[in-house]
């Protein structure tokens, strides 16, 4: 199961991963075209700060995913063949349920459409976006637990 | 190699049978009690004995249904396969109708017998229908099943006007899923405050203007006496205001435990069944989860207590030792397109407001400097950090001049 870990000491604040995030989950998928002539989506990482320090904070596809356990409608699942916590947002009906149980809240709110987003991995890339594009290598991407 | 003899010669003894566990309900909770009764014990018979005669389904997606097609297969919990693969024995459209506690027998409806060695009761709980003079006439509703959805859209199919009576969060999900059907709605509530439970004063007006600029009329502080009509309902009397034309009516006016059973076994039953933290009722072979439940005084009605309660249910009725941990209730809901977020107190003796109306309505309450309620509207993805500080009852350094925005970013840390 794969998984993003986040090293706060040498998270430079930069928010590249939420700009990053927030283009490979846009339509075009294109930096200049998502944030210009596209509603980018919200970013599906949380950059919090408690200065000196700032951290990401990534979905850590909990092996018990207590969103999993608290949504109401399907929508939130584990993948039992990868599992990553995935999230169907045809299903979501937005009772932020999820929001609220997640420890780390990794899930965030798509007010737009009112339901939630959360990391997906990028399934699909070789790599998830935000760790790609993380300029100083604070952000790690785990291929097997514990690897 | 001794151990798995041993283990043998344990399940070869015919004065050691196995364990049965039935389980008698078919939601979360007694879906998740018989997952975790056979992680548990992968040689126990288990039994999930069902009153609905459809696979257990997501019940909330009820009220957001209204309006739509929506066919059941789309929203199982599990599809058929998952309880064959866990040798679940599913018994659909079908009720228990007594619990012979003495020589450890469920009885059903069709005459038969379950003995069990473990029983964990889960049969939620019934939407509330107040006996009022006419609440019998067709065209009044609850909506707690599924057979309550359609029966639903069928009348209001072909109805133009209805009365949801309860300001609920289920009761403002249900008028919402009415006007985007393009039903005139209007809601009745015998509180003052639309989400009395939730909101302040401030908060539930607002949110009342909401429900105006939605198309949706909301009347509070308003009691219902009876509902007129002959052969259908043709409207609601309220007192001193007269009587408001409906042509159906949907109760929204809260769940009522279901304990008839455990009573009857003698249970020890108070508004719930009443369960310590393994889940076990007054008979120690017996255990209960979700809505039927009332631990340590409080029957929750939500779904993810319903889960947790029934995996700590399932795994005690297969002899683990798993502890309810009560994890704090969500207290975050979406109604009319808007979320709502409530926490703690939503009054005391210092309040810092931030007021933009229908765009947006923060407010957060301290006591002696500690944060210990707040209230969202609006934006809600603070709630969780909100909720932290309040449970943690974090200190904040107040000045005449502190803002809402300040303490907002100090509490939730959020950069830019
Ligand atoms: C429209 C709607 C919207 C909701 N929205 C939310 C929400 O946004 N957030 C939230 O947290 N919760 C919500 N809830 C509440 C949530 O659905 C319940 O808390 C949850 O379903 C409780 O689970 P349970 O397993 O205890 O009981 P239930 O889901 O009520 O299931 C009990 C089952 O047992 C069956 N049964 C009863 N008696 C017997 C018997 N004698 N023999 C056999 N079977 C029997 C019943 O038919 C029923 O199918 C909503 C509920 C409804 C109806």
């Amino acid at each position: 199961m794969g998984k993003i870990v986040a090293k706060p000491e040498v998270c430079i604040g930069c928010h590249l991963c939420q700009i990053w995030c927030a283009v490979a989950h846009s339509r075009s998928r294109d930096v200049l075209k998502a944030f210009f002539y596209e509603d980018p989506p919200p970013p599906r990482i949380v950059v919090e700060e408690r200065l000196p320090l700032t951290f990401a904070f990534p979905c850590r596809h909990c092996a018990e995913p207590d969103c999993v356990f608290a949504c109401i409608s399907g929508a939130l699942h584990k993948d039992p063949q990868s599992g990553h916590v995935l999230h169907d947002e045809s299903r979501c009906v937005g009772c932020y349920s999820c929001v609220m149980a997640c420890p780390y809240g990794a899930i965030v709110i798509d007010s737009e459409n009112r339901k939630v987003v959360k990391c997906d991995l990028c399934e699909g890339l070789d790599l998830p976006m935000c760790v790609a594009r993380c300029p100083n290598q604070a952000l790690a991407y785990l291929a097997e637990d514990g690897a | 190699m001794w151990s798995v003899r041993a283990k043998e010669m344990v399940k070869a003894n015919p004065n050691r049978p196995g364990r049965r566990i039935v389980v008698v309900g078919g939601g979360p909770a007694g879906v998740a009690a018989a997952e975790a009764a056979r992680a548990a014990d992968p040689d126990a018979a288990v039994h999930l004995v069902a009153a609905e005669p459809h696979l257990p389904y997501y019940r909330p997606r009820l009220s957001h249904a209204i309006g739509k097609t929506l066919k059941i297969e789309t929203i199982h919990i599990h599809p058929p396969s998952w309880y064959a693969e866990r040798r679940i024995d599913v018994r659909l459209g079908r009720a228990a109708t007594g619990i012979d506690t003495a020589n450890r027998r469920v009885l059903l409806d069709d005459g038969t017998e379950l003995p069990f060695t473990a029983l964990v009761l889960a049969q939620g709980g019934r939407a509330f229908l107040p006996p009022v003079p006419g609440h019998d006439l067709p065209g009044v509703f609850t909506l707690r099943q599924w057979a309550d959805l359609q029966a639903i859209a069928r009348w209001a199919g072909a109805a133009r006007r209805g009365a949801v009576v309860g300001g609920g969060p289920l009761g403002l999900e249900i008028a919402w899923a009415l006007r985007r059907w393009d039903r005139e709605v209007t809601v009745l509530e015998m509180g003052e405050r639309l989400l009395g439970r939730q909101l302040d004063a401030r908060g539930a007006e607002i949110l009342k203007e909401i429900a105006a600029a939605k198309g949706i009329r909301a009347l509070t502080g308003v009691t219902v006496e009876g509902l007129e009509g002959a052969e259908r309902v043709t409207g609601v009397r309220v007192r001193d205001a007269g009587t408001l034309e409906a042509e159906f009516v949907i109760f929204a006016a809260g769940v009522v435990p279901e304990t008839g059973l455990a009573r009857e076994a003698g249970l020890e039953v108070g508004r719930g069944i009443v369960v310590d933290e393994a889940m076990r009722t007054s008979d120690p072979d017996v255990f209960a989860a979700g809505d039927a439940a009332e631990f340590q005084g409080r029957v929750f009605g939500l779904w993810s207590v319903a889960v947790e309660q029934g995996r700590v249910a399932g795994a005690s009725a297969a002899g683990g030792r798993a502890r309810y941990r009560p994890v704090a209730p969500s207290s975050v809901v979406q109604v009319l397109e808007t979320g709502i977020f409530s926490v703690g107190q939503t009054d005391g003796p210092r309040v810092l407001v931030r007021d933009r109306g229908p765009r947006g309505y923060t407010r957060l309450v301290f006591e002696d400097g500690r944060l210990v309620g707040a209230v969202l509207i609006g934006d809600v993805q603070a709630g969780p950090r909100l909720k932290a500080a309040v449970d943690a009852r974090t200190t904040v350094a107040l000045r005449p001049d502190t803002t809402v925005e300040e303490v907002l970013h100090l509490l939730t840390r959020r950069g830019r």
